[in-house]
């Protein structure tokens, strides 16, 4: 199982953290998205503003997750 | 150069941050600090019971670090001291303090501007404000925005 994060608005509406066990070997983060959206029936997270961290670092949508990543998804930031 | 950062969920000693800024800035003739305060009203007037920071476990720190990275190689300054806190923040404490030491004082008031610009606008945090009004995430405003780009090339 593969623990992903959420920060800033979402996670008020999904919680902070969900634990997620990828059934396919290769998986973008927009299919990602899309699979997390329908098992939690959480629409906001189709939202491209919510950007997402692969070990700490911004990736793109078509970018691959793997099981072993630390993944987070994140609102907009509101800086400090 | 030197640069000491960090992120904490105590309170801030501006005091004593200024001095481990001090400890290592004989060498120089300015020393310009700022300090960020939570105001104790929101925006829309109502009184705030506090602000919440939420930081990401590495990536705020990280984000911080190169703000300030980013300030000494664009300013000719020797040090920056950069604290800022996370958490729940009452009204009236410190969330962020700043200070720069340069041989002359234009680069360091320059750059703990630039640095605060910066913070508060690009810095990895989710800001949100509590009270009886319920809680809100904030996010950066328009004059924010404007003072950023004060320093785009």
């Amino acid at each position: 199982m593969t623990t992903i994060l959420f920060f800033g608005k979402i996670s008020d509406v999904i919680g902070s953290q969900i634990t997620y066990k990828f059934s396919d070997s290769s998986l973008n983060v927009g299919q990602l998205r899309s699979q997390l959206s329908t098992i939690h029936e959480c629409p906001e997270l189709n939202d491209l503003t919510i950007r997402v961290s692969v070990n700490d670092e911004l990736v793109a949508e078509t970018d691959m997750v793997k099981p072993i990543d630390t993944i987070a998804f994140l609102s907009p930031f509101s800086g400090g | 150069m030197s640069n000491v950062v960090k992120l904490t969920s105590n309170s801030i000693d501006c005091q004593a941050e200024e001095l481990e800024l001090w400890e290592r800035t004989q060498d120089c003739g300015a020393v310009v600090s700022f300090k960020g305060i939570a105001r104790p009203t929101t925006k829309q007037g109502e009184p705030l019971d506090f602000l919440v920071l939420q930081a990401h476990p590495s990536m705020t720190l990280k984000s911080m670090q190169k703000i300030t990275h980013s300030a000494n190689e664009r300013f000719d300054v020797k040090h920056c001291q950069v604290v800022h806190r996370h958490g729940s923040i009452a009204p009236n404490e410190t969330i962020v303090f700043v200070a720069v030491s340069s041989d002359h004082r234009r680069e360091a008031f320059q750059a703990a501007d630039y640095i605060m610009d910066r913070l508060k606008s690009e810095a990895v945090f989710w800001k949100r404000e509590e009270g009886a009004f319920g809680r809100r995430w904030i996010e950066p405003t328009n004059r924010d925005t404007t003072d950023l780009a004060r320093w785009s090339d």
